[in-house]
């Protein structure tokens, strides 16, 4: 179905036009700029789940056509705000190949590493497990020198809901 | 498909974001009471609903378009009144979905359903019933929806009060927006079941 703008429709403001009609191109690739850098900042933060990134929000204003200038200072803001997810997407992934690493170590001598531990979490893994080295057979093991690092399997109560409510049932 | 109508979007919106529309229809009455029967589909909803769902929505297909629109349009892609990321924030939010009454309710589980934002809004009955327009605004450029000559909402915004649900409403207009890229069948499908939903009280 095909409809016509109503007669009392105003015309759009000279500048409006003028750049709209100049800048067509630029304006549409600005445009699938945005979109792609946009997709590409969702993206990272799915990808990041379950950590959350703290992402700067961006200036809040109302859904307006935009002039040239305004569409590229919006496109490099995204783009600001991509970069940043980016790189806390890299710093947490670098903490959490040391925390593997740490692991390696830990379990290849414990005795090194006496007390240490390194939660699921430092990881990214969900739950609340831990690796910690501790001495076998308690004060017995501190003193003789005999550390093993304990795999925790973290907290019981934590199990998913649709099973929580089967018990409860039950 | 019956009842749906397609509402006129200004020029300038049309070049700007060719492919972009508006599609409305008209239900009779005011709000209502949530049916036993939808406040049950509401539930089992919101438990199918989890965080890592409500962070993984936004890169949906579906979404990712309108998202995409708002940070076009200058927004905060984030924000968005009617979305179906802001429909999940709100469960998240409040644990679940209260029952809000007809149409909001009906609204919810459409969006939730296709992915589609849906806007209700009051509109009094008119001898020829008027048309919802895209329009932009020829000082400011801002992007809102027109009832024949009058502001209903600025796009993803919420209502203007003379336009807003209230007891004292003839009749309801849900309205829905087509996105660049999104196919119209899905916006109409949406619309359809929102009707359903309002109608089957």
């Amino acid at each position: 179905m095909s409809t016509t703008f109503a007669a009392t429709h105003r015309s759009p403001s000279p500048a409006l036009v003028e750049d709209a009609i100049l800048h067509a191109g630029a304006r549409d690739a600005l445009k699938a700029q945005i979109a792609r850098i946009e997709a590409a900042t969702v993206g990272l933060v799915a990808e990041a789940h379950p950590l959350a990134l703290d992402l700067a929000p961006l200036q809040p204003g109302p859904p307006r056509l935009m002039s040239l200038g305004q569409l590229e200072s919006r496109r490099d803001a995204l783009a600001l705000r991509l970069e940043d997810a980016r790189a806390q997407l890299t710093t947490v992934r670098s903490r959490q190949d040391d925390a593997r690493v740490q692991i390696e170590l830990m379990l290849s001598d414990p005795k090194s590493y006496r007390w240490l531990r390194v939660s699921r979490d430092d990881l990214g893994l969900p739950g609340c497990g831990h690796w910690h080295v501790r001495p076998r057979l308690g004060l017995i093991g501190m003193l003789a020198g005999w550390w093993h690092v304990k795999i925790s399997s973290g907290c019981p109560l934590i199990c998913d809901s649709g099973k929580r409510r089967a018990l409860t049932v039950l | 498909m019956s009842g749906i109508l397609v509402g006129a979007v200004s020029p300038e919106v049309e070049s700007e974001f060719p492919g972009m529309g508006v599609r409305f229809c008209f239900v009779a009455g005011g709000p209502s009471k949530t049916p036993a029967g939808l406040s049950q589909e509401l539930d089992l909803a919101a438990d199918r609903i989890t965080g890592a769902q409500a962070v993984r929505v936004a890169a949906e297909p579906v979404a990712a378009l309108y998202r995409a629109l708002r940070a076009q349009l200058g927004m905060d892609p984030s924000v968005g009144e009617g979305t179906a990321e802001d429909v999940i924030r709100r469960r998240l939010l409040e644990g679940g979905f209260r029952p809000s009454g007809i149409p909001s309710d009906a609204i919810t589980l459409a969006t939730l359903e296709t992915g589609i934002p849906i806007w209700a809004f009051g509109v009094p009955k008119e001898p020829s019933e008027l048309r919802v327009s895209l329009w932009s605004d020829p000082n400011t450029g801002v992007v809102e929806l027109r009832y024949g000559d009058l502001r209903m909402a600025t796009l993803f915004g919420e209502p203007n009060s003379e336009f807003e649900v209230t007891r004292k409403s003839e009749q309801m207009c849900l309205v829905s927006l087509l996105a660049p890229g999104v196919v119209a069948e899905i916006v109409e499908l949406a619309l359809e079941r929102a009707i359903d939903l309002c109608v089957t009280t």
